[in-house]
């Protein structure tokens, strides 16, 4: 999953026409210090495993009366994000979110012949978290308004069941990378500039909605708009 | 803390017998009953008589039935047959998973019975089937029996819950199938 | 010494008092018009057994079984009922005496009835004064760690009559088949209080599950059990008309475990208890493979022609309380 997210963002950088030049980020995201951001979150599905409705037999061992196998099913969501610069090619931010994933059970292999069904209901993630933007230090050209990166970060999660009765909480951690892209550069001006952002990561979460100890691990796609100051 | 508001209960006449079995048993269908009974009777309750064992120890019920019909052997046309627990004055001695009658009730009962002795219910109230009117006022047998197939052969597999085939019988077809496997071979 | 004391004891399924959430059938009694759940009011509960033993089985081993199946039901950690040895008596366990006696009883006229429990109830306060279990020594019984072939296992089947003198009824998770030749028998069960006993030689028994700790812990909540766990209810409807005794089991994704309970009213009303926090699967089916009087009297009013069903919303049970209304809508065969 995390080769995809790489890969696309390689695709995505490869497809930009970036030629040798300096070995830093565009010139309008230097200047600006600050980054507020807004924009959609696209979250894949997440496999929380199978588990099998068991009876014991009389030899003691397990006659299955139907199976159950769960996910959280992908789901889009919104974003926002703070950044700072740190350093000419670092920047750190702060990120929250709230998407609406559906928690789906699909059961099937009823011992008596029912009929397979799968019982939803949908959660309310919100995250909060933190996390750094390298800036590839790949030579551009002068006056070029796409930067790639690599990020990574991580944070809090929580999520609500449907009527609001049963709050599970846990961590994420994310890596991916993608491309910010300046709209409009503004460098004598108090707004620096204005861009979008695409980028790509691999989303894993531990506890929250979880069915074992495990980690579990989706896709991710986020999609902004960004002001620099 | 979300409860609901109200507790939900459901409570039965003093006359029927405790519904909620305290037994263990071994399950017997419908070709074993008819195959190990002396007697199987359909017939009308008369009357219900509690009455001390003979030893005293305890109260057993002893039920009168008025004979419509015999599906195995022949006992008369009125019998009476014995049911443990019951009510007998102040004192009430309940065998959970006993069957219950009432006066007026129409029942099938498959029937035991060691030497001359009075005979007893086979298999708790697994030997009890209710004969009652169904919607469209047609008499049905109560509750669905697992019958094997008119030949005689049992269809073995799981007992599949909501199984269509598995209804209430109406009262001839039971009996019909009843007089089959009673006088089938071993 | 038999106490002078009117001894009623009404058939009721009672969905708690306080507590409404069940994990499944209980006894009830009336008493002065008010309905109450048949359960000791004191604990330890003292109990006799009796000095008989059978072939293959002392009562020295009587006791020692049945202790192992009373310290069971006491160790479940979310129920503060106990239980206590009183000692031998040569009373058995059919006589209302007022000493709850376990022993053996030969009755062949119960030629299918592996044990049975029975009850006295004091008809002015509603206590429950003597409840008794016999087993039948017309059938050959078992004490050996690892069973014998084709002799009943006394442990479980004391696990599972302990169960019922305590106050608990039957649950229905379990699934049954019929055999080549005639009988039925246990594929599987998931509660030791289901009314069919596995075949003999199995000591599957032994081991209560997820259904009968709900139980007992229901009716004798200790500890955190009402803050710590939750409940399922809600209504079971076919073509828009509620209907009665249909089987309710809430299955925990998280951790595999079943517990059932039964509609137990004319507005198809039910609730499930005991259950831990988080989703549930429901599973909704009729009880009518042959045993419905094992749960219900008056067998005509239990509505068993619809189909198995599942429930397509996950149901969340929250933490010390209930999931709110559920309606569970099954069609006709």
């Amino acid at each position: 999953m995390f080769a995809w997210a790489a890969g696309m963002a390689l695709v995505i950088v490869s497809a930009l026409d970036v030629p040798a030049a300096r070995a830093q980020s565009p010139a309008a995201l230097q200047r600006g210090r600050f980054e507020v951001a807004l924009g959609s979150l696209w979250i894949g599905q997440q496999a929380l495993g199978s588990r099998d409705a068991n009876e014991t037999t009389s030899a003691g061992s397990s006659l299955k009366l139907f199976g159950a196998s769960s996910d959280l099913a992908g789901a889009a969501g919104l974003e926002g994000r703070v950044g700072v610069r740190l350093r000419g090619s670092l920047e750190a931010e702060v990120e929250a979110s709230y998407a609406r994933p559906p928690l789906r059970i699909a059961i099937s292999n009823d011992f008596e012949s029912a009929a397979p069904a799968t019982a939803t209901e949908t959660i309310q993630q919100f995250t909060i978290g933190a996390g750094v933007v390298w800036y590839l230090p790949y030579r551009v050209r002068r006056g070029t308004r796409v930067a790639p990166f690599m990020m990574a970060g991580g944070g809090y999660l929580r999520q609500l069941h449907e009527a609001a009765i049963l709050l599970e909480t846990g961590r994420f951690y994310q890596f991916g990378g993608g491309v910010k892209y300046l709209l409009v550069s503004r460098p004598t001006k108090p707004l620096k500039g204005v861009g979008a952002r695409l980028d790509v990561r691999a989303l894993v979460r531990s506890k929250g909605i979880a069915f074992d100890a495990g980690h579990y691990t989706s896709p991710a796609i986020g999609v902004s708009l960004f002001v620099r100051f | 803390m979300t409860t609901k508001s109200e507790s939900l209960f459901l409570f039965l006449s003093l006359l029927l017998a405790v519904p909620a079995g305290a037994t263990t048993i071994i399950p017997a269908d419908l070709d074993e009953l008819s195959r190990d009974a002396r007697a199987i009777v359909r017939g009308r309750v008369a009357a219900v008589d509690p009455q001390w064992t003979e030893d005293r120890g305890t109260i057993e019920t002893m039920v009168t039935l008025e004979v419509e019909s015999y599906l195995k052997g022949d006992l008369g046309p009125t019998l009476r047959f014995r049911v443990p627990g019951g009510e007998l004055g102040r004192f009430r001695s309940i065998v959970v998973g006993a069957p219950a009658f009432a006066v007026d009730q129409r029942v099938v009962v498959f029937l035991g019975a060691r030497g001359p002795s009075i005979p007893y219910v086979l298999g708790l109230s697994q030997g009890v089937f209710r004969v009652v009117r169904a919607d469209n006022a047609a008499w049905i047998v109560t509750p669905p029996a697992i019958l094997p197939a008119v030949t005689g052969t049992v269809a073995a597999g799981p007992v599949v819950r909501g199984d269509p085939s598995r209804r209430a019988l109406p009262l001839a077809d039971f009996e019909q199938r009843v007089r089959a496997l009673a006088g089938g071979p071993r | 010494m038999k106490r002078s004391l009117a001894m009623v004891l009404v058939a009721s399924m009672v969905f708690g008092s306080a507590q409404p959430a069940l994990a499944y059938l209980k006894f009830g009694v009336t008493v002065g018009g008010a309905q109450m759940t048949l359960k000791w009011a004191q604990t330890p509960v003292r109990y006799f057994v009796t000095d008989q033993g059978v072939t293959g089985v002392s009562a020295t081993d009587l006791q020692a079984a049945a202790g192992r199946a009373f310290a069971a039901w006491q160790a479940v950690p979310t129920a503060s009922i106990a239980y206590q040895f009183a000692g031998f008596t040569a009373a058995t366990p059919d006589r209302d005496d007022g000493l709850s006696t376990l022993g053996f009883r030969s009755r062949p006229e119960l030629d299918r009835v592996l044990a049975a429990t029975s009850f006295v109830v004091d008809a002015a306060t509603g206590a429950l004064v003597e409840a008794d279990i016999f087993f039948n020594s017309a059938f050959p019984w078992s004490v050996a760690p690892a069973g014998e072939a084709n002799r009943y296992d006394l442990e479980s089947i004391a696990l599972h009559e302990i169960g019922h003198l305590s106050g608990l009824g039957h649950s229905a998770l379990g699934e049954t088949e019929l055999r080549e030749g005639g009988g039925r028998r246990v594929l599987g069960a998931e509660a030791v209080m289901f009314p069919i006993a596995f075949a003999a030689g199995s000591i599957a028994g032994r081991t209560l599950r997820a259904d009968d700790i709900a139980g007992i812990s229901d009716l004798y909540p200790d500890g955190d059990f009402n803050q710590a766990l939750g409940s399922i209810s809600g209504r079971v409807t076919k073509d828009g008309q509620p209907i009665f005794g249909a089987h309710v089991v809430a299955f925990d994704v998280a951790r595999g475990s079943m517990v059932g309970t039964f509609s137990l009213n004319a507005q198809g009303d039910f609730s499930v208890g005991g259950l831990s926090p988080g989703p549930h699967a429901l599973r909704v089916e009729p009880i009518d493979d042959a045993d419905v009087e094992s749960f219900f009297e008056a067998a005509r009013t239990v509505d068993v022609d619809f189909r198995v069903a599942f429930v397509d919303r996950v149901v969340i049970v929250p933490r010390g309380g209930d999931s709110g209304e559920v309606t569970v809508k099954v069609v006709r065969k």
